[in-house]
This record gives C-alpha cells, sequence and structure tokens, in this order.
C-alpha cells in the first residue's frame, strides 16, 4: 500500500515535472517564435492589401490625371485654415453684398479635415424677399468654384414675400499642391 | 533477425553454453527461431564487442541437476499464485535462509483447489556464478530458465500433439534427455550422460530407458506418444531399433521432431555434423513463446539484477524519450523560424514591390480623393434652383406654403414643406398639381388637418415630403 502510494507519488512528480518543463519550454521557444510570427503575418497581409490598393491606383490613373487636370482650374486652397475659411466667407459676402437680404447671422462650423483636402462649413441665415434669396441661391449654384448648398430651410416672414433663410454652404480645398503624374514619372 | 554479411539484429535471442567453449546462439526472427554457433567465447565476445550481433534482451540457462527440486502442493489456482506462495514454503523446503535462494516453479498438475509444482531451488551463488559466465562474455540476460524447461517448451513448440501424453526424447550422442509431458505440462525428467560408453552400451541404455518410461507413462489405455530429436543419426537408429528390434512401438507412434538448424557465425554455412543440436534445442527452448511480453513465470534470475535491468532500461526510455522531445522541440522550433523566415522573406518582396510605385500611387491616390471630392461638391449643381422653380410653377394659388426644408447628402434630397390651404380637398390636390413638375412629382402630404381660427373660419394645415433620390 505504502509503496503503491509512494509509486503514484513519483508519477505525479514526473508528470508535474513534465508539465513545467514543457510550459517553460513553450514560453522560452514556442511562443516568442508564434508571436514573432503572427506579428510577421499582419504585416505582411497589410502589405498585400497596400500594393493591391497601389496597382488599383496605378490602374486608374490615366483616368484620374486627366479628370484631375480638367479640374485643376476649381482646385484652390493652399493656404492656412483661417487663410481658407476667410476667403470662403469673403466669396459668400461677395455674392449676397449685391442683394437686398439682410445677414442676420454667419456661423463658421468646425471644417473636415481628409488626408488630401478640407472641407469648410459656414452657416448663415439671412431674410429678404423672396427673389433676393432666390437669386443668392441661383448666385451659389452658377458659382464654378466648388461651393454647395447642403442644406436650405426657408420660413415664411411678417411680409408677404418675405422669406427668414438657412443656409448650410460647403467648400472643398486642397491640402497641398500636387505636380503633374508626368513630373512625378519622370522622376 | 536481420542478416546483412555478419550483422545480426534481433529482440531476443539465448545462449547455450557447449562444454568445449563454444556457445550456440538462438536468435528470433519474428516467429521463426536460427541458431548461431561461435567457436570459442572469445568470438562471441568480439562479435558483441563489433555489433556484428546486436541482441536487445537475452536468455540463458542452468543444468537441472545443479538445482534441488522439491515437489509441492499448494492451495492456488493458478502458477502465479502458486509462485508467490512458495516463498513462504522455502524455508521447510531447503535449510537455508530464503534471502540466499532464486526458485522457479514448473506446474505439475491442478485441480480446483490446489496445485501441484515442481519447485526448482537454486542457492544465490550458483546463479551468481552463472552470470559471472554470461558477463564475461558481454551479456546480462533477462531471463535464466532451467535446460530441461527449455527443451520441454521447444518440443511444445514443435510439436503438433501439445494436448496428448509424450515421451520426449532429445539424444545427441553425448547424453539421452527424456521428459515426460502430460497435457503439455513437464511432469518427469531425467538426463544420462554416456561418458565412456561404446555406441551400442548407450544405444542399449537409451532403449531401456525409454521403454521404461513408456511403460510408466500410458494412461487410461492409451499409448503414449514418443517425440525424438537430436541429430541425424542417433535419431534414426532409436526410431528404427523401437520399430523393428523391440517391436514393442507402432511406427504411428513415432514423432521425429526438426533440430533448429546451425550455422557457424564465421561463413554462416549450417554445421552438418548435429554436434550441438542439444545446446541448440535448449537455447532455441529458452526463448519465451510469447516474446516480448516479459512476464514468465520461471525465471530463475535474481530480484536485484531485474531491477537492475529494469533500471537500466527505465534510464535508457527516459533518455531516448527525452532526446526525442528535444529532437522534436528542435524541429518544431527551426519549423517556425524556417516559416517567419518564409514570410519574411515574402514581406522583403511585397517591399520591393511596393517601393518604385508608393510615390507615384500616393500622387493617384491624392488626387483621386481630391477629385471625388470636387466631383461630389460639383454634382447636382442647380437642384436648389430647380426645386424653387418648380414650387413657384406648380404650387397653385389655394396653397401656401409656410415653411421649406431641403437637405442633401451623397445619395439623395429630401424636401419637407408645411403650408396651408382653405380646404382639405385643395391640400390633397397639392400632389396631383405636381404630377408634372420633374422633382416634385413624388410629393407626399402626410399629415393635413383642419385648424380653426379666430372668427369662426378654420385653415388646412399640412406637412409634404418629397425624396429627389433620382435626380436626372
Amino acid at each position: 500500500m505504502k509503496s503503491q502510494r509512494r509509486s503514484n507519488e513519483k508519477i505525479l512528480a514526473a508528470v508535474t515535472l513534465v508539465v513545467v518543463i514543457g510550459a517553460v519550454t513553450y514560453t522560452m521557444v514556442i511562443e516568442p517564435q508564434l508571436k514573432a510570427r503572427k506579428k510577421l503575418i499582419t504585416e505582411m497581409r497589410g502589405k498585400q492589401l497596400e500594393l493591391i490598393k497601389m496597382k488599383g491606383e496605378m490602374l486608374l490613373k490615366d483616368r484620374v490625371e486627366q479628370t484631375y487636370r480638367e479640374m485643376e482650374s476649381l482646385i484652390q486652397g493652399f493656404g492656412s485654415d483661417q487663410q481658407e475659411i476667410s476667403e470662403f466667407s469673403r466669396e459668400l459676402n461677395d455674392l449676397y453684398s449685391k442683394l437686398s437680404v439682410s445677414i442676420r447671422s454667419v456661423k463658421i462650423l468646425p471644417l473636415l479635415r481628409e488626408e488630401h483636402y478640407r472641407k469648410l462649413f459656414i452657416r448663415t441665415e439671412m431674410a429678404g424677399a423672396i427673389r433676393d434669396i432666390a437669386r443668392f441661391v441661383s448666385a451659389v449654384e452658377t458659382q464654378a468654384k466648388p461651393l454647395r448648398i447642403e442644406q436650405l430651410n426657408l420660413t415664411a416672414g411678417d411680409a408677404v414675400d418675405h422669406v427668414r433663410a438657412s443656409f448650410l454652404l460647403t467648400k472643398v480645398v486642397s491640402v497641398e499642391r500636387l505636380d503633374g503624374l508626368e513630373v512625378e514619372m519622370d522622376k | 533477425m536481420t542478416t546483412s554479411k555478419k550483422a545480426v539484429n534481433s529482440k531476443w535471442a539465448s545462449v547455450s553454453f557447449a562444454d568445449d567453449d563454444s556457445i550456440v546462439v538462438s536468435i528470433l526472427d519474428n516467429d521463426s527461431i536460427e541458431c548461431l554457433w561461435f567457436e570459442s567465447r572469445e568470438q562471441f565476445r568480439q562479435a558483441l564487442d563489433s555489433k556484428m550481433l546486436r541482441v536487445k534482451k537475452w536468455a540463458t540457462t542452468v543444468r537441472w541437476s545443479d538445482s534441488i527440486l522439491k515437489p509441492l502442493t499448494l492451495p492456488a489456482r493458478d502458477l502465479r499464485e502458486a509462485v508467490k506462495m512458495v516463498q513462504f514454503e522455502l524455508p521447510s523446503l531447503v535449510p537455508i535462509p530464503a534471502e540466499h535462494l532464486v526458485y522457479g516453479c514448473i506446474p505439475l498438475k491442478s485441480n480446483e483447489v490446489t496445485m501441484d509444482v515442481l519447485v526448482c531451488v537454486f542457492k544465490n551463488d550458483d546463479i551468481a556464478s552463472h552470470l559471472d559466465v554470461c558477463e564475461s562474455v558481454g551479456i546480462l540476460p533477462s531471463r535464466i530458465c532451467l535446460d530441461t524447461v527449455a527443451v520441454h517448451s521447444q518440443f511444445q513448440r514443435e510439436s503438433a500433439y501439445g494436448s496428448d501424453t509424450q515421451l520426449q526424447v532429445l539424444c545427441d550422442g553425448i547424453r539421452g534427455t527424456l521428459l515426460t509431458s502430460v497435457d503439455g505440462r513437464l511432469c518427469e525428467m531425467s538426463q544420462q550422460r554416456y561418458g565412456g560408453l561404446s555406441s551400442d552400451e548407450r544405444q542399449q541404455l537409451l532403449f531401456s530407458d525409454i521403454l521404461h518410461r513408456k511403460q510408466n507413462t500410458g494412461t487410461n489405455g492409451t499409448e503414449a506418444k514418443i517425440l525424438l530429436a537430436g541429430c541425424a543419426d542417433s535419431v534414426s537408429r532409436v526410431r528404427d531399433e523401437l520399430v523393428s528390434a523391440h517391436g514393442q512401438v507402432a511406427p504411428g507412434d513415432i514423432v521425429c521432431i526438426p533440430t533448429p538448424c546451425i550455422r557457424s557465425f564465421t561463413d554462416f554455412a549450417p554445421l552438418e555434423n548435429g554436434r550441438y543440436c542439444y545446446e541448440a534445442f535448449v537455447a532455441s527452448g529458452a526463448i519465451p513463446v510469447e516474446a516480448g511480453s516479459g512476464d514468465h513465470e520461471f525465471n530463475l534470475l535474481p530480484a536485484a539484477v531485474r531491477g537492475k535491468i529494469e533500471r537500466k532500461s527505465l534510464v535508457t526510455n527516459a533518455t531516448l524519450t527525452l532526446a526525442l522531445a528535444g529532437l522534436v522541440l528542435v524541429a518544431a522550433w527551426l519549423c517556425l523560424i524556417a516559416a517567419n523566415h518564409r514570410i519574411l522573406r515574402y514581406s522583403k518582396y511585397l517591399d520591393s514591390q511596393i517601393l518604385p510605385i508608393k510615390d507615384l500611387a500616393g500622387s493617384v491616390e491624392a488626387k483621386r480623393q481630391i477629385v471625388e471630392a470636387m466631383q461630389y461638391q460639383l454634382s447636382d449643381k442647380g437642384l436648389v434652383v430647380a426645386v424653387l422653380e418648380e414650387l413657384y410653377k406648380y404650387t397653385p394659388n389655394e396653397i401656401s406654403i409656410s415653411e421649406l426644408e431641403l437637405a442633401r447628402d451623397s445619395n439623395k434630397a429630401v424636401l419637407r414643406l408645411r403650408g396651408r390651404s382653405d380646404i382639405l380637398s385643395n391640400a390633397f390636390g397639392y400632389t396631383d398639381a405636381l404630377q408634372e413638375a420633374k422633382l416634385l412629382r413624388r410629393l407626399n402630404i402626410e399629415d393635413a388637418q383642419q385648424v380653426p381660427r379666430p372668427g369662426g373660419s378654420s385653415v388646412v394645415e399640412f406637412r409634404a415630403e418629397c425624396v429627389l433620390g433620382d435626380m436626372e
């Protein structure tokens, strides 16, 4: 009975030793390699995606370049955020200064910053005859510059044909000046 | 057994020492047994040292004439139980302390409650001196068996009459060994050495022994079979004499058992003269029938030596297991290293693909993003003007609009109106009035209700919505 117990203890000790050695070996030898492998695979997949994306961009290169060239005259704004907001606000001011509308408020909203362009937001409220408000809308929409009315609210005023209007206007400006692709390719 | 030129490998082999310093080794090859003859112990030792002979486990035999044999009846049901009981009976059998003795048991007969066994007792010193001999030639046996037990085992193995009463005769010209076997159990044994006798005298002595034993072994009126083995000359002479000269044995009662083929280790040529057939028979019988199981009742190997062998085996197995585990670990580690190296190499290849187009693709991407933003910004230019124009053009005089809300996103534009009319039918007729419109033809009146006004009159206030999704 005693020797049986001793034998069981020996087996238990041996199993414990094997488990401990196995765990230590796994932690010291195998696990670092597995971690390194996981990291390398993640990096490799990232690069694969990047390459696929770049190849896709290269396929679109000619079309993008042509469209960009066509729009090049419209793309402006290589100044700071403040300069661009100021310019946007001045452009709007030029539009409604010719009309007999009363500006109730002009609110500059936070801009949206993308990797290669910025989107500027201005909310302006004005009151006046419906005809003048319509002229302002027409002036904005016929502008060659990349201005856009995102929201429009018209509320009838106290007098006939008199309305209060609220506009959310946006403008897209570039972040940096981009050279022609041919120049890049030559490099 | 595998032999390539002279290299021999086997799991089990047994060794039998001949009187002339030569050695016969029986080697287990799958189920068959082959015998090798070494002309001297030195040749055997050299074969082991030079790894020409590789055997995992060795068996050997001791002479039964050196043992003390005591029949004993025990209240045991099987041999295993009987062997354990003998330990307590030893002091009454032999006047030597039990710790100085080694014993084995041969089952004789048994019934439901008792078992008759032949206890075969050796002094430790005798076994130790036999082990010294084994050690001197370079082996440590795992099993030590009695020579007559080995002969009986070999007869049983080669004979097809295992359950009959048999008289087993092994004659090699030097000695005659007679065993009586009933139902596969060894019941009686004797050995006669014929040193100094002429050929005829030896033959006469053997015949008388055989006939005497045969008369005593016939049971229930059935004749005992006579199994003959040994060198070919002796066997044929004994057979002929038994049948013709004495005429007391029917030819059908005599069965000749083949002797294992003995080859010389020097040139692997068979030995022709049958000189070592006794040693070959003993050595072949000493190899356990169920080779590999290691569970044999008859083993005269002292417990200390058995423990030593088990420890050695344990250490060897543990070392091998550890080495194997280490090897597996190193292999796994190398596999991971190799896999990581492969991934790294592929990553470098991707880098080499990316590098030349990185700047250009980056520039294209920047321009594409700007172009897309500009295209969105310039899309649907004139929509607001067009909506106002349609409202002006198609809104009937009975409808007045008090509030207008236009919201646009990348997919659609939604127009919401609040207005008034004099009567309910005019409000719902507004949608009909817009059927000609391009953008507002799907205007939907969502809610309309009559609101009383001061002075008793009333006005209908309504809400309408139009989704300008598919702008053309």
